[in-house]
C-alpha cells in the first residue's frame, strides 16, 4: 500500500511536532543593516506573527514560522520607507508580508543552532542557513539569530553604485512557553 | 687687421645656423575630415516616444508631421555683433554695423573637423530666435531699465544686433539668452542657469512701451500657456486675463525663473543648467522629453523653437486655439507668436548644437573648504539620504519621481525609470501645464554653487533656505518665486535635511557647494 507509506511518515512528523515545546513571542526585534554610500543604514520590521514550536534538546523535530509586516520597514527617513514600500523594493500592496519557515534545524554547540529556513521576500523564495542561540530560563527563553542574504536575490532593488547587496538581519524573539510543563 | 665680429652679429650667425641646421618639422597632415551621422530630427519613429505621455493620457496629443515640419522654412544663422551698454560701446559702432552686409556664418560645408562642429554649435546657441526692429524695447533700452546683468566688458548677453537683407536688426531670444549666466565678476558660464531675466524685460516693453490691447496680451499668453483640456484655476484664469493680471504674473518671476511657453503663470519653470546635459536622461523640470542621443536633443531644440506651439491637443492646437482641420501651411498665416512667423532650424544647424551642448562639462567649484569640513558635510549627504536620488557622480539617480498625487500607470515601470515616491513638493507644474508628465525629475546637484533658483520653480534660492524648516509653514516669505499677488506661502516637500545641528547643516552646505 504504497500511498499510505507518506502519509504515515507525515503522521509521525505531525505527532513529533505536536510534542514539541511551544513558546509564545512576547517581543521581538527584527532588524537589518545594510551599507549605502560606505556608511551603515539600519532599519526594522514589524508586526511579527510567529509560530515557535522548539525543543532545544530535539532540534530536529523543531518548527519555526515567522512572518513580518513589510509595510512597517523603517529605515529612518520617512521617505525612504515609503520608497522601499514600493514596488522597487518590498511592493508591500502585493506582498505584504515577509514569510520565514523552518526547514531542518540542527544543533550546533551549547545553545548554539544551524537552521535551513525557506525566506520569502517579494514572492520570492529561497533557502538560507540561520545560525542562531536559543538560552532559556525557567519558562522564558532567547531566541537569536544573524544572517546574510543578497537583496538582488529576492529583486529588492536594484544593482547599484552606492546601495551594497549584501544586507545583514538580526533576529531577536523573547519567548515564553505556552504549552502546560 | 683682425676683425671681430661684434656679439650682436655673432648671436645672428647662430640664430640662422639654427634655423637651416635643426631637423624640420614634418609635414602637416591637413586634419581628417569629421562625417557626422546626422540624425533626422523630425523622425516619426522617434518622436513617437520621445515626448512621455501627459498625466491626462485621454488627450490625443499629435505633433506635425515630418512633411510639414520640413516644409517649415530654414534658419538662416547671421552672424551677430553684442549689445553694449552705451558706457562701453566703441564709438560709431552702430555706423559701423549699419555698413556691414548679412554674413550667413552657419555652412556645414566649411566644418572639417569635430571642434568645427562644435563651435558651430555654439554659433547656433546664440543665434536669436526673434529679429526685431532695432529699437525694440527688448533691446538695448529695456535692457539698461531693468538692470540685466551685463559682462565686464559692457555687454549684455543674450541681446544681439543682427545685420539682415533687411538692415541693421536687434537679435534677441537665442538659446544663450537663458542659459548664460553672468558671475559677479562679469565673467559668464555658458549653458548654466542664466539669470537674465526674460519676464521682468517683457514687463517692462509691456507697461512702457507697447502697450498692447489687453486682447492681444491674452491671445499671446493663452498659446504660451494654455491647456484647455485641465479643469485647474491656474488654467482657466487664462481666459480671463486682463493687463494687470498679465502685468502681474510676470513681474512675480524671479531670477532663473521663467514663464516657458508650456508652463502657466500660477507654475512656471526654474531655468535648468545644461552643463553636464549629456548624462541627463530626461529633459525639463517634469521629465518633458528624453534624453537618448545627439537626436533628442535636436528634438528638443526644435520644439522649443516654437515647433511644440503647432501641437494638437485633441482639437486645441496652442497657436489656433479651437481647431478643427489640419495645419494651415507654413507661409499662409501670420501668427502673433513667435515673432517673424515659425520657421525651423536646419537638421546640421540642430546637430552642431546638440555636439556644443554636449560639450559642455561641469565646471569645478571656486569654493574651498577644510577636510574636516567636508567629509562631515558628505556624511550628512548620506546620512540624510539625499545620495540616494543625487547619487555621484553625476549627482542625480537619473529618475523621474511622481508628483504628489500622480499614480504611475503600470506600464510607465518598464518604460521610463521611475523613482516610485513622492518628494512632495508642489505638483502644479507636473500636473496642470502643458509640460506636465506627473513627474519631476531628479535634478543633478553639480554646479548647485552657482545657481540661484532651486526646486523646480525656482521657490528658493539658497541652500540655508532650503535647509530651514520653516519654509513648511504657511506663514514662510520664500526668497524666489512666490506667485502673482503672494506674499508669503508654504514650501512643501522634499523634506530632508530640516533637523540639522547648525555644524551639520553648514557641512552640509559646504559640500554641496562643491559640486
Amino acid at each position: 500500500m504504497k500511498p499510505a507509506v507518506p502519509f504515515l511518515m507525515l503522521l509521525t512528523l505531525c505527532e513529533a511536532l505536536h510534542a514539541q515545546p511551544q513558546w509564545q513571542v512576547d517581543s521581538a526585534s527584527v532588524a537589518f543593516e545594510i551599507t549605502n554610500a560606505g556608511l551603515p543604514v539600519h532599519g526594522t520590521f514589524a508586526g511579527l506573527e510567529a509560530d515557535v514550536r522548539f525543543d532545544p534538546d530535539d532540534p530536529a523535530h523543531s518548527a519555526i514560522l515567522a512572518s513580518v509586516d513589510a509595510s512597517t520597514v523603517d529605515a529612518g527617513i520617512g521617505l525612504r520607507n515609503k520608497h522601499l514600500r514600493k514596488r522597487d523594493y518590498f511592493y508591500v500592496n502585493r506582498y505584504p508580508r515577509i514569510r520565514v519557515e523552518s526547514m531542518h534545524i540542527e544543533q550546533a554547540g551549547a545553545d548554539a543552532y544551524l537552521g535551513t529556513f525557506l525566506l520569502d521576500v517579494k514572492g520570492v523564495q529561497r533557502e538560507v542557513a540561520v545560525p542562531f542561540t536559543f538560552t532559556s530560563h525557567d519558562r522564558n527563553g532567547r531566541l537569536s539569530g544573524t544572517f546574510t542574504i543578497n537583496r538582488l536575490d529576492f529583486g529588492v532593488g536594484e544593482s547599484s553604485l552606492i546601495l551594497a547587496n549584501d544586507v545583514t538581519l538580526s533576529v531577536i524573539l523573547d519567548v515564553s512557553r505556552q504549552d502546560p510543563r | 687687421m683682425r676683425t671681430i665680429l661684434p656679439l650682436s652679429a655673432l648671436c645672428g650667425l647662430v640664430v640662422l645656423a639654427f634655423f637651416f641646421l635643426a631637423p624640420r618639422a614634418p609635414e602637416a597632415f591637413p586634419p581628417e575630415r569629421f562625417e557626422p551621422e546626422i540624425p533626422r530630427t523630425w523622425d516619426s519613429t522617434a518622436l513617437a516616444d520621445f515626448v512621455l505621455p501627459l498625466p491626462d493620457t485621454s488627450v490625443n496629443v499629435q505633433v506635425p508631421s515630418e512633411d510639414y515640419y520640413y516644409s517649415l522654412p530654414a534658419r538662416v544663422i547671421y552672424k551677430t555683433y553684442p549689445v553694449y551698454h552705451p558706457d562701453y560701446e566703441p564709438e560709431g559702432y552702430l555706423d559701423s554695423l549699419r555698413q556691414r552686409e548679412p554674413v550667413d556664418v552657419f555652412d556645414p560645408s566649411k566644418l572639417v573637423t569635430e571642434e568645427d562642429w562644435i563651435r558651430a554649435g555654439e554659433l547656433v546657441f546664440d543665434a536669436p530666435h526673434f529679429i526685431l526692429p532695432l529699437d525694440s524695447p527688448l533691446g538695448l533700452s529695456g535692457r539698461i531699465a531693468i538692470g540685466a546683468p551685463m559682462t565686464r566688458e559692457g555687454i549684455f548677453p543674450g541681446a544681439f544686433y543682427v545685420v539682415t537683407e533687411g538692415g541693421l536688426r536687434l537679435g534677441a531670444a537665442a538659446c544663450g539668452s537663458c542659459h548664460t549666466r553672468v558671475m559677479e565678476d562679469g565673467s559668464i558660464i555658458k549653458g548654466a542657469q542664466g539669470n537674465f531675466n526674460l519676464d521682468r524685460l517683457r514687463v517692462h516693453a509691456e507697461a512702457r512701451t507697447l502697450q498692447l490691447p489687453e486682447t492681444a496680451l491674452r491671445m499671446t499668453d493663452r498659446t504660451l500657456y494654455c491647456a484647455p483640456w485641465i479643469d485647474h484655476p491656474s488654467q482657466t484664469q487664462l481666459d480671463t486675463l486682463t493687463r494687470h493680471g498679465f502685468i502681474a504674473a510676470h513681474a512675480a518671476i524671479p531670477d532663473g525663473v521663467l514663464l516657458r511657453q508650456g508652463t502657466n503663470h500660477a507654475y512656471p519653470a526654474r531655468i535648468p543648467d545644461l552643463r553636464g546635459l549629456k548624462d541627463h536622461r530626461y529633459l525639463d523640470a517634469t521629465g518633458h522629453m528624453r534624453n537618448r542621443g545627439p537626436g533628442d536633443l535636436m528634438r528638443y531644440a526644435a520644439f522649443n523653437a516654437h515647433v511644440d506651439l503647432l501641437i494638437r491637443y485633441n482639437t486645441f492646437i496652442p497657436e489656433f486655439g479651437e481647431h478643427e482641420g489640419p495645419l494651415p501651411p507654413p507661409g499662409t498665416f501670420i501668427p502673433p507668436f513667435p515673432p517673424g512667423g515659425f520657421n525651423r532650424f536646419t537638421d546640421a544647424q540642430l546637430y552642431a548644437l546638440a555636439r556644443y551642448l554636449y560639450s559642455l562639462e561641469p565646471l569645478p567649484s571656486p569654493h574651498r573648504y577644510d577636510e574636516a569640513t567636508l567629509a562631515q558635510g558628505e556624511r550628512v549627504f548620506i546620512e540624510e539620504g539625499c545620495v540616494t536620488c543625487h547619487t555621484p557622480p553625476l549627482y542625480t539617480n537619473n529618475e523621474l519621481t511622481p508628483a504628489l498625487g500622480f499614480i504611475p500607470p503600470e506600464d510607465h515601470f518598464e518604460t521610463y525609470d521611475i523613482f516610485d515616491a513622492s518628494v512632495d513638493t508642489d505638483p502644479g507644474l507636473a500636473l496642470y501645464t502643458r509640460r506636465g508628465t506627473g513627474y519631476y525629475k531628479v535634478p543633478s546637484l553639480r554646479g548647485l554653487w552657482y545657481r540661484g533658483a532651486l526646486l523646480h520653480d525656482g521657490s528658493l534660492t539658497t541652500l540655508d533656505e532650503l535647509l530651514d524648516p520653516k519654509r513648511l509653514d504657511d506663514d514662510f516669505v520664500p526668497s524666489g518665486f512666490k506667485g502673482a499677488g503672494v506674499t508669503h506661502r508654504a514650501v512643501p516637500g522634499h523634506p530632508f535635511g530640516l533637523e540639522l545641528s547648525e555644524a551639520d547643516k553648514a557641512a552640509l552646505i559646504a559640500f554641496l557647494k562643491t559640486l
